[in-house]
């Protein structure tokens, strides 16, 4: 919030965010995609609740930690969200699990477009 | 809750493992009789009792009546419980009477017939393809194994005119070398397969569908077979230096490789066989020296040796971090102190085992061995940090010496017991092939030690595809497989 | 990522969803083989399962013919069940019909045996945990790294200039060797390669999802990359990377036109009404009597066990001897810990599979103890300088043979005391172990918090106050605790066998295979914390002054149960632990009785030497008979269950429904340690069913791979599951029954009903038919309700029955 100081209006820039709910066991293939997709950074909420296709999901679960819900966001351009998008598409075809892609706006956009491009491969 | 509804007699197998105690507690009886009285027993001239005999038939009962005991709680529940002892009563009773045939014919018939017990071992389980697979495999090898040796025998028959072993043996200085070539050839190419060598080393790597009491009486005491036919026909592989020259080279090819093989095995069993394939090449090698005693001593050890880790070959699993592999390169100085520990190991042995230092002979392949081991073993106590080092010095001497002297015992025994037996034989001069040999020793510890082997994906592929089992006795599909 | 790419990965992590996961030896987690099948129906399951692997999913004729025979199968539940299937034959006419239908071979996966031996050589070489001396090459870049390094020189490989010039990643590579392979078969074909080697698949599943796991951190495996290996193996051996009758497509044929439901399956409910019915006559009639209002006299000490089955027998007898109570709770006791024991660098998670471990606690040498511990270490670092000589010694290639001759003597004179004098060796043994110092003796657990200065991404070390008293009150919450007894001992328990590969899966399931004894000790210590007592005062659960927490473990082996090294005692707890310790003798003496009637060639009257026996032959290989017979899984009071005798078949977990308004309590458990006991009981169930293709077979034949698992014989497939010494009397006769679980709760029917409601997986391994849920509601009159797939609940008609009756249904 630093860099701010000194406009008096900040510029907007149009970027997508997408956000992403799935079972606790797919977060990891979930993170490794968008570790992959050249998104500079996301956000996750894990042990998340709610009522969904297949009934209501408790949240947090003291001796279980499978079961929950987590949440991920990511805001980037449109090329590496729909990177992310068909990464996902067809794990959504046989797990349960939403995402969904809407408009936004930063005022940094430095900080969320990443510096590389997409990467792949791994051990 | 139900009991079982397999009803066990449980008491053929009672019966058999008492007997084959009762065996091992006579053979004992026998030997210190042997050992005072000094006379071999005959029955006409099928058998023929000597002190290799007895020692032999001590080794076998032991191991077998460990089995025996072992199997009878081991293998409960087993649909094939009463065959399976059936099967191992029954080998050991053709392995005593083996030790003792005499005559020509007995001998062959004896042999075949522990093949076939033995391969009907390997196959225990019926319903399992690749346990069948295994069987057949070894059946073959044993067949083989028995017309070669059938082969040796009726030629020697001919040549002698003899029907007996104790009959032939005096005569074969009156053999053509032809003759004494091909029959040693056939001789020992009939050890190499009941002794798991290398080319003949597949039955035995193709046998862990075995269960793991046969398991172990075959690592311990069938596969010795091999050595007790050298041993036996000492006299006619002996005659002729560059069959004995051959021998060595052949033993040690097994030794060799087959230690190398054990390096890069993952599962316990055929780490173990590799192991055997080494232990009867090295013994095989001790035959080529004309150390036909220190062979039968190497191969009863390593009976002991070789049961005690299959029997508890599901003991294996620990709780490991996993560690970056190292070769270290020793300082001068432990290098000097692992050194002379290792000389002086060397020399005890020497003259523990009554070998002479003034006219070294192919005896010194077998001091060499020693030599390295104490090196070896000296070179780990040092290395072993959590240790203090007053401890680390006195802990080499206190460990070498005793085993030094426990095997000198053993062989000492061995070689006054069957002193009189014809294959106490003069150990071969030393020869370059030994000096070769010797060095092969030498330079693949230095480089297995220095760590030359380490990137060498080649080599390291090379050696796991040759140790493979034969692809009917994998069990490529966990549907076929099958408990009983 | 390009798209293929991206799209590729998750048809990856599509494909491997029908794979369950296969723990290594040394933390042998009960899992389904199934489990990546449970959201499907279990008949549709096991269906799936006999195409993929060819397994079965039923109990065979035999074994429904012997439990038919000795009326574990009633005969009203059986024509119950027939009846609800169609079927109108009689019993023993549809039992022939079966094994004439059984003798119809299914029909193999042909032409993999060259692809899967190569693969299973390599997957050996790559995971193996230090059993070869000479470790495969390049095994730190990962196995498809590795693999392609060392697949160029494999001259079994027909076609290896194939494999020249491969991508360096396996993703890319993946994509390459399925160029040829349409987009919409590649993960119908990435299936097929999975379920070629169901063993070595379903492991490299777990090891790929371990984020704790050294071995996979220091060389890691992915499921792309095998998958990666395993297709240009098959191009290189000449085999077309999608064989013509992917099995999707051969389903038909391979079911053998068998597309009614199996006719097993009415006879395994029967089998379990004929079970439940007699549990829950037996419950329903100890109900009225129970007691929660925490008003009974207070007891001389209390003991928590494991929830496991074994401990219903032990508890039993123990409270026959004395004043005391007893609970059973998850053996982990509450707290998700990595435990390092002294003197090993090991990390040991200690926490069911569910639970990520979020603590790390050590066992560091006490200041005021240092003596215990030199004597200790001195005997310690003598035995592992040992073992590191022999092992140096035996795989040297130039040394072994010196080595063979001198020590072969020892090994013989060792071979025959342990064959024969297996006693005696026992004796001598728990000699050397009262000579030598136990860890406990001379240790502290690290409860302090501090960061991990060692392993900075490591888990914290310790527990805050806060932390600590968050799991104590969980305890104490969760088991509906009241008061509390002078002495409070949290057991956990292991089993200490000989040379026994499946030993940890006679460990505490709840710490993942793992003794339960370090798991005590920390809930102990938290319990003894002041700061910790004054927290749960606070929050109401006043624990007296009077009140100590010790630790045992509990070794199911032999029912010894030995207390841990204890704090400092006051003169009347130490009276009360000198009569605990002899009272648990007297239990132990009278548990082994009970179970030597089951062990076969065992009597009652020489059990404990018996058990002791079987605990240190390494000739034996039913040491005990672990979690067998597991059925029941039973959320109530104790004094629901006590003086009952449940045959060693029930898990118990101690609940209160007067002291959890609000069902979080019973949500927990419901959630958490009734997931884990659906695992074990399928595992059982399983390994059972088909020792073969889910268990893994005769013990007498296994062969110890790369110190992680089992293979049969020479190799192939690794084994999963437990080994049919563990399940069966003989070859032919299963001790354990595959039944499947069932819950029984002790509370309000409403209150179960809404945590089932909003719980997804619960709800899917109820509805899918995974376990059943039997509710006897306190608030009518006991009444007993039974949870019906969809959601209903069923309420008997009539007042408790024989075994007579058919089950009427009456959906709410």
């Amino acid at each position: 919030m630093s860099d701010t100081s000194h406009s008096p209006e900040h510029t907007l820039h149009p970027l997508k965010k997408i956000e992403i709910i799935v079972k606790g066991k797919r977060e990891r293939f979930v993170q490794e995609l968008l570790d992959r997709s050249g998104v500079s950074g996301y956000t996750i909420h894990r042990n998340v609740a709610g009522r969904g296709a297949s009934g209501f999901h408790e949240g947090h679960l003291l001796f279980n930690d499978e079961a929950s819900l987590v949440m991920f966001f990511a805001v980037s351009d449109q090329s590496k969200i729909q990177a992310i998008i068909n990464g996902l598409s067809p794990l959504f075809e046989s797990s349960s699990g939403v995402m969904f892609v809407s408009d936004t706006q930063v005022v940094r956009l430095k900080k969320f477009l990443g510096a590389e491009g997409p990467q792949h491969g791994g051990a | 809750m139900t009991l079982s509804r397999l009803t066990f007699t449980q008491l053929m197998p009672r019966i058999y493992t008492r007997l084959t105690w009762v065996l091992c507690f006579c053979t004992i009886g026998a030997l210190v009789g042997h050992a005072v009285v000094g006379i071999d027993a005959s029955v006409g001239t099928l058998l023929h009792i000597d002190g290799l005999t007895l020692i032999m038939a001590l080794v076998v009962t032991f191991v077998s009546g460990i089995v025996h005991s072992f199997a009878r709680r081991y293998m409960m529940g087993s649909r094939h419980f009463d065959r399976f002892f059936d099967r191992l009563f029954g080998l050991t009773l053709v392995v005593l009477l083996l030790t003792a045939a005499d005559h020509l014919v007995l001998f062959v018939g004896l042999w075949a017939l522990m093949g076939w017990l033995l391969a009907d071992l390997i196959g225990l389980i019926r319903g399992w393809p690749q346990a069948q697979a295994a069987a057949r495999r070894a059946r073959w090898a044993f067949l083989g194994g028995s017309a070669l040796l059938a082969a040796a025998l009726a030629v020697l028959a001919g040549q002698t005119g003899a029907i007996t072993i104790s009959g032939a043996l005096p005569r074969v200085e009156s053999l053509s070398v032809g003759a004494l070539v091909g029959i040693a050839g056939l001789l020992t190419a009939a050890a190499m397969i009941q002794s798991a060598l290398i080319p003949f080393h597949g039955w035995l790597l193709s046998s862990m569908t075995a269960p793991t009491p046969v398991s172990a009486f075959m690592h311990a005491g069938l596969v010795n077979a091999g050595g007790l036919l050298l041993a036996r026909f000492a006299p006619v592989v002996a005659e002729v230096p560059a069959v004995m020259l051959a021998v060595v080279v052949l033993g040690a090819i097994s030794a060799l490789i087959a230690q190398a093989w054990m390096l890069v095995q993952v599962d316990v069993k055929r780490q173990l066989g590799c192991s055997t394939v080494a232990q009867m090449g090295f013994m095989v090698l001790q035959c080529g020296l004309g150390y036909f005693a220190a062979a039968i001593a190497h191969l009863i050890l390593h009976g002991f040796y070789k049961a005690y880790l299959f029997l508890s070959s599901g003991s294996v699993v620990v709780m490991k971090p996993p560690h970056a592999e190292t070769s270290d390169a020793a300082g001068l100085p432990s290098l000097v102190v692992t050194g002379i520990t290792a000389v002086v190991g060397g020399g005890v042995f020497m003259w523990l085992t009554g070998k002479s230092f003034a006219a070294p002979d192919g005896g010194v392949l077998l001091t060499l061995v020693v030599v390295l081991a104490v090196l070896h073993a000296a070179r780990t106590m040092l290395r072993t940090t959590a240790l203090t080092s007053a401890m680390r010095a006195v802990a080499v001497p206190l460990v070498v010496l005793p085993a030094l002297v426990l095997y000198a015992l053993v062989y000492n025994g061995i070689a006054a017991l069957t002193a009189t037996a014809p294959m106490a034989v003069d150990p071969a001069g030393f020869s370059v092939v030994h000096g070769v040999v010797g060095a092969l020793f030498v330079l693949l510890y230095l480089a297995f030690e220095r760590g030359w082997h380490r990137g060498r994906p080649r080599l390291y592929t090379l050696l796991l595809n040759t140790s493979q089992p034969a692809a009917s006795t994998v069990t490529t599909h966990r549907s076929e497989y099958h408990a009983h | 990522m390009p798209t293929d790419l991206s799209v590729l990965r998750a048809r990856v992590e599509n494909a491997a969803k029908v794979l369950g996961r296969c723990w290594p030896l040394q933390s042998y987690i009960a899992a389904n083989p199934l489990a990546g099948l449970e959201k499907l129906p279990f008949d549709e399951a096991v269906a799936q399962g006999e195409v993929l692997y060819k397994g079965r999913g039923y109990p065979n004729v035999a074994q429904l013919r012997a439990a038919w025979e000795t009326g574990e199968i009633d005969a009203a539940h059986l024509a119950d069940r027939l009846d609800a299937h169609g079927l109108t034959d009689a019993p023993a006419q549809l039992l022939d019909q079966m094994e004439t239908a059984a003798e119809t071979p299914v029909p193999n996966r042909s032409g993999d045996g060259p692809l899967n031996r190569a693969m299973a050589k390599w997957l050996a070489a790559f995971v193996d945990q230090g059993q070869a001396t000479w470790a495969m090459p390049h095994r730190h870049e990962g196995f498809y790294t590795a693999w392609r390094a060392v697949a160029r020189f494999d001259t079994t490989l027909a076609h290896r200039d194939r494999l020249r010039d491969l991508p360096k990643r396996p993703l890319e590579a993946l994509a390459l060797a399925l160029s040829d392979v349409e987009a919409a078969q590649w993960e119908t074909t990435l299936r097929y390669h999975m379920a070629a080697l169901p063993g070595w698949a379903s492991f490299i599943k777990w090891r790929s999802q371990d984020r704790h796991d050294a071995w996979q951190g220091a060389h890691p495996i992915t499921m792309t990359g095998y998958l990666a290996a395993r297709l240009h193996t098959a191009r290189a051996i000449g085999q077309p990377v999608a064989p013509a009758n992917l099995f999707d497509e051969a389903r038909g044929a391979t079911r053998n036109g068998r597309d009614q439901p199996p006719m097993a399956a009415p006879w395994l409910e029967a089998w379990e009404a004929t079970y439940r019915e007699q549990l829950l006559a037996t419950l329903e009639r100890a109900a009225p009597a129970v007691d929660t209002t925490g008003v009974a006299g207070r007891p001389k000490a209390q003991l928590v066990f494991c929830i496991d089955v074994r401990s219903e027998v032990i508890r039993r007898h123990l409270e026959q001897t004395g004043p005391y109570q007893t609970f059973g709770y998850a053996g982990f006791f509450g707290l998700p810990m990595q435990f390092q024991p002294y003197g090993s660098d090991a990390q040991i998670t200690s926490c069911p599979p569910i639970v990520d471990p979020k603590h790390r606690i050590h066992e560091t040498r006490s200041r005021t103890r240092e003596e215990t511990a030199a004597t200790h270490d001195r005997w310690v670092a003598l035995g592992q300088a040992g073992q590191r000589l022999i092992k140096s010694l035996k795989h040297n290639v130039a040394a072994a043979f010196g080595f063979v001759e001198a020590s072969g003597g020892l090994f013989g004179m060792a071979m025959a005391v342990r064959t024969l004098m297996p006693g005696w060796l026992r004796t001598q043994q728990q000699a050397w172990t009262q000579h030598v110092p136990s860890p406990d003796t001379f240790c502290d657990l690290s409860l302090d918090r501090a960061l991990a200065a060692d392993q900075p991404e490591g888990l914290p070390l310790g527990l805050s106050t806060e932390e600590r008293s968050y799991y104590a009150e969980a305890a104490f919450r969760l088991m509906g605790w009241q008061q509390f007894a002078p002495v409070v001992v949290f057991t956990g328990h292991a089993s200490h066998t000989a040379n026994n590969p499946y030993n940890s899966s006679l460990d505490c399931g709840a710490c993942a295979g793992h003794p339960g004894g370090p798991n005590a000790r920390t809930l102990a210590a938290v319990c003894n914390d002041p700061a910790v007592r004054e927290d749960l005062s606070a929050r109401g659960i006043d624990i007296p002054d009077d009140t100590v927490f010790l630790a045992a473990e509990h070794t199911t082996s032999t029912d010894v149960v030995q207390l841990f090294h204890p704090p400092a005692l006051t003169k009347a707890q130490a009276g009360i632990v000198d009569q605990l310790r002899q009272d648990l003798r007297t239990a132990r003496a009278n548990t082994t009785a009970e179970r030597a009637r089951v062990l076969q060639g065992s009597r009652p009257a020489h059990a404990v030497a018996d058990t002791e026996r079987r605990a240190a032959d390494w000739a034996e290989t039913r040491p005990e008979w672990g979690l067998s017979g597991n059925a029941a899984f039973i959320i109530a009071p104790r004094a629901l269950t006590a003086g009952l005798s449940l045959d060693g078949r029930a898990f118990l977990h101690a609940y209160n429904w007067r002291t959890d308004d609000r069902g979080t309590a019973l949500e927990t458990i419901m959630t958490g340690p009734l997931v884990v006991g659906e695992w074990i009981n399928m595992q059982y169930y399983f390994s059972t069913v088909d020792n073969a293709v889910y268990g893994s077979g005769s013990k007498i034949t296994q062969n110890v791979v790369g110190n992680v698992g089992v293979w049969q014989g020479n190799g192939g497939d690794l084994m999963t599951g437990l080994p049919l010494q563990s399940l069966q009397v003989d070859d032919l006769t299963p001790y354990h029954h595959p039944l499947r679980l069932l819950a029984v709760v002790y509370a309000p029917q409403g209150r179960v009903s809404r945590i089932v409601e909003r719980n997804a997986q619960l709800r899917s391994l109820f509805d899918h038919e995974w376990m059943a849920l039997t509710v006897l509601d306190p608030e009518q009159g006991n009444r007993r309700c039974s949870y019906q797939p969809g959601g209903t609940w069923a309420i008997p008609s009539a007042e408790p029955r024989g075994t007579q009756d058919t089950e009427p249904t009456l959906a709410l």
